[in-house]
């Protein structure tokens, strides 16, 4: 039991798999599986931008674009695919690259200007944002593929088919932090940065890296809301920066870097989906939902810090 | 005196920013006829003071160290609670609720970050939200009734061709400076920022300091708030929301360090300036909307970019 508070992650599944229970005792339809897997469905980008995020949080940076990445793939994606089965492949990865390129400038930006990564994120989500309007003129045009749309939105009996997207992105990325020297100097990055340089290790190109990730995983996301939707959206995709904050936090990632895994992506997304529709449950408006969530967030965090600090003494 | 001065010059640098100004302004003056105009400065003024204030707010809140993500969501709750109160009660209590709520929220937040010792991004992300929950319990969409007498006051009337609005903005700003540059607080917040564990060996009372801190900047978004729904006399949940990221980078392209204890208020002023007159000036150089986006995240990177090499280049020396 006292590991379980001690370790973070494993803290924040117990807490998604109480709430689960709690909610389908207060509302019995809650546990028809059909149910879960909607939820489970409609968290699927949440899960996967917070992946993306949790690789930034993990060196003590912070991504504030991954919103604007998310809409610009979503548009961009769409206008390459056009609709066709055969493009889809195209789209997808040009897609992804783009991603990953606009993350690999906010790692130029933030390692060799030395800019702080809160104000070099922000600054390239205004600029991508900018980049994205003149790239579509205002009016988005294209959807999504058959075989895009059956990712997204799909399903398996009552499956979805757009949890094999994350899994493997989960799995991929756990085998990246855990399995190479890659992942294990991002940790060290976040722990100790002038201990890790006075060792050797090359800190420029992995913090880079790292931005990489992040961009990579929010175009995947921004790929999947497309299927999903089956339109572009030029709004769909804003709340992601602060929900894939808020959810790597509840997933028990360390804000000063360092220490989490990367499955408190999904934990701490499917906490925040599973509230969300609870309040749904009870006819809260969109305020009281805003309201809860925050409150939410706030006694997590101190209760996690509360939880650190014993450990300290 | 002369050490004291010596220790200020290095806790801030605004040389850099007061270049970027310059240079942003000689472009704007010399290409737009009709930036030029009085009328044109005198709206430019109007369109920076909320940024104002919420920017020095946030140079307090990020001199100790720390950030505040909730102060957008203040202005635009101030502005709702004004636009519904205001008209059915009196004006003074309306006021007196508005400053209450932003005093407690910001209570709130100096007490999580300072006596919990929770992280400040999330714990200001977390009030964020639920201070936004309440805007738009208030009011769900733009409305409600600002009463004239109101807008007439701080609008209308104007002294030396600039509304009282921007007279109230210039005021509080010098306020916030002497409290800055010549009190105890002051002093204390560079301690805080600098280092917290000398600070507190060297018996700063750092708990109180954040607290207060955090107070102030959310009483500045109170104030900004208030302002706000006299210039456009109705209350919008959403107004606020810009500028809680613009009086980050506000800060940041004054030369305030993220980082804490380095910058200040000249510098953060002049970051308000540049960040709230972008747009203003890119209109009247007729840059089309889409390309403002682009050049603005240029502009802003490339502000803060040649302050840090500044910086770097002045540490370089000194070593």
């Amino acid at each position: 039991m006292r590991r379980i508070f001690e370790n973070r992650m494993l803290f924040s599944i117990l807490i998604l798999v109480l709430f689960v229970i709690i909610s389908a005792i207060i509302e019995p339809n809650y546990s028809d599986p059909r149910h879960i897997f909607t939820v489970v469905q409609q968290s699927a980008p949440l899960i996967v931008v917070t992946i993306g995020q949790i690789f930034v949080m993990l060196t003590g940076g912070i991504d504030l674009s991954v919103g604007s990445i998310v809409i610009f793939t979503d548009v961009f994606a769409a206008s390459l695919i056009m609709g066709s089965d055969e493009r889809t492949f195209f789209g997808i990865i040009a897609a992804l690259l783009v991603g990953a390129i606009f993350g690999t400038i906010n790692g130029l930006g933030v390692e060799l200007i030395k800019l702080p990564p809160l104000v070099m994120t922000l600054a390239s989500s205004i600029g991508i944002q900018g980049v994205m309007l003149l790239y579509c003129g205002g009016f988005p045009r294209g959807g999504a593929s058959k075989i895009l749309k059956f990712i997204g939105s799909g399903r398996w009996g009552i499956i979805p088919a757009s949890i094999c997207v994350w899994m493997i992105g989960l799995v991929v990325s756990y085998l990246i932090l855990r399995k190479t020297k890659f992942g294990w100097t991002l940790y060290f990055l976040g722990a100790n940065r002038q201990a890790a340089r006075t060792i050797g290790i090359r800190c420029k190109p992995m913090g880079i890296l790292a931005y990489t990730f992040s961009g990579l995983f929010a175009a995947l996301a921004g790929v999947l809301i497309l299927g999903y939707v089956g339109i572009p959206s030029l709004v769909l995709g804003d709340d992601y920066t602060m929900a894939s904050i808020a959810s790597a936090v509840l997933g028990g990632v360390s804000f000063s870097g360092g220490s989490g895994s990367v499955f408190g992506a999904f934990s701490g997304g499917l906490l925040m989906r599973f509230v969300l529709t609870l309040l749904t449950a009870f006819n809260i408006s969109a305020a009281g939902k805003n309201i809860v969530q925050g409150v939410i967030i706030f006694a997590m965090v101190a209760f996690l810090t509360l939880q650190e600090r014993k450990g300290e003494i | 005196m002369k050490r004291e001065k010596k220790l200020r010059s290095k806790r801030e640098n605004w040389q850099a920013p007061v270049f970027a100004f310059t240079a942003l302004f000689l472009i704007a003056f010399l290409f737009s006829d009709s930036f030029r105009t009085s009328r044109n400065l005198v709206n430019l003024l109007v369109q920076v003071a909320p940024l104002a204030l919420l920017t020095i707010g946030q140079t307090f809140v990020i001199l100790t160290g720390g950030i505040d993500l909730s102060i957008g969501s203040f202005v635009s709750l101030a502005t709702t609670i004004a636009a519904t109160t205001m008209a059915e009660s009196s004006i003074a209590i309306s006021l007196l609720l508005i400053y209450g709520v932003g005093l407690s929220i910001g209570l709130l937040n100096g007490f999580a970050v300072s006596y919990l010792q929770m992280n400040p991004f999330v714990t200001t992300l977390a009030t964020m939200v639920i201070v936004q929950g309440l805007t738009l319990h208030i009011l769900p969409a733009p409305g409600g009734v600002v009463p004239y007498e109101y807008v007439k006051v701080i609008m209308y009337t104007r002294m030396l061709n600039m509304p009282v609005f921007v007279w109230l903005s210039i005021g509080v700003s010098i306020i916030m400076m002497i409290v800055l540059y010549k009190t105890k607080f002051g002093l204390n917040l560079y301690a805080v920022g600098g280092n917290k564990l000398a600070a507190v060996l060297s018996g700063v009372r750092v708990r109180q300091t954040l607290v207060l801190a955090y107070i102030m900047s959310s009483l500045m978004a109170t104030t900004a708030g208030v302002m706000m729904v006299a210039r456009i006399s109705c209350g919008d949940p959403l107004v606020g929301q810009p500028y809680t990221l613009d009086s980050i980078g506000a800060a940041a392209v004054g030369g305030v360090s993220l980082a804490g204890g380095r910058g200040g208020l000249i510098g953060g002023l002049i970051g308000a300036f540049i960040i709230g007159s972008i747009s203003n000036i890119l209109n009247m150089l007729g840059v089309t909307p889409y390309w403002q986006f682009v050049l603005k995240s240029l502009i802003i990177v490339a502000a803060i970019g040649f302050a840090i090499r500044i910086k770097l280049m002045q540490g370089a020396r000194e070593k």
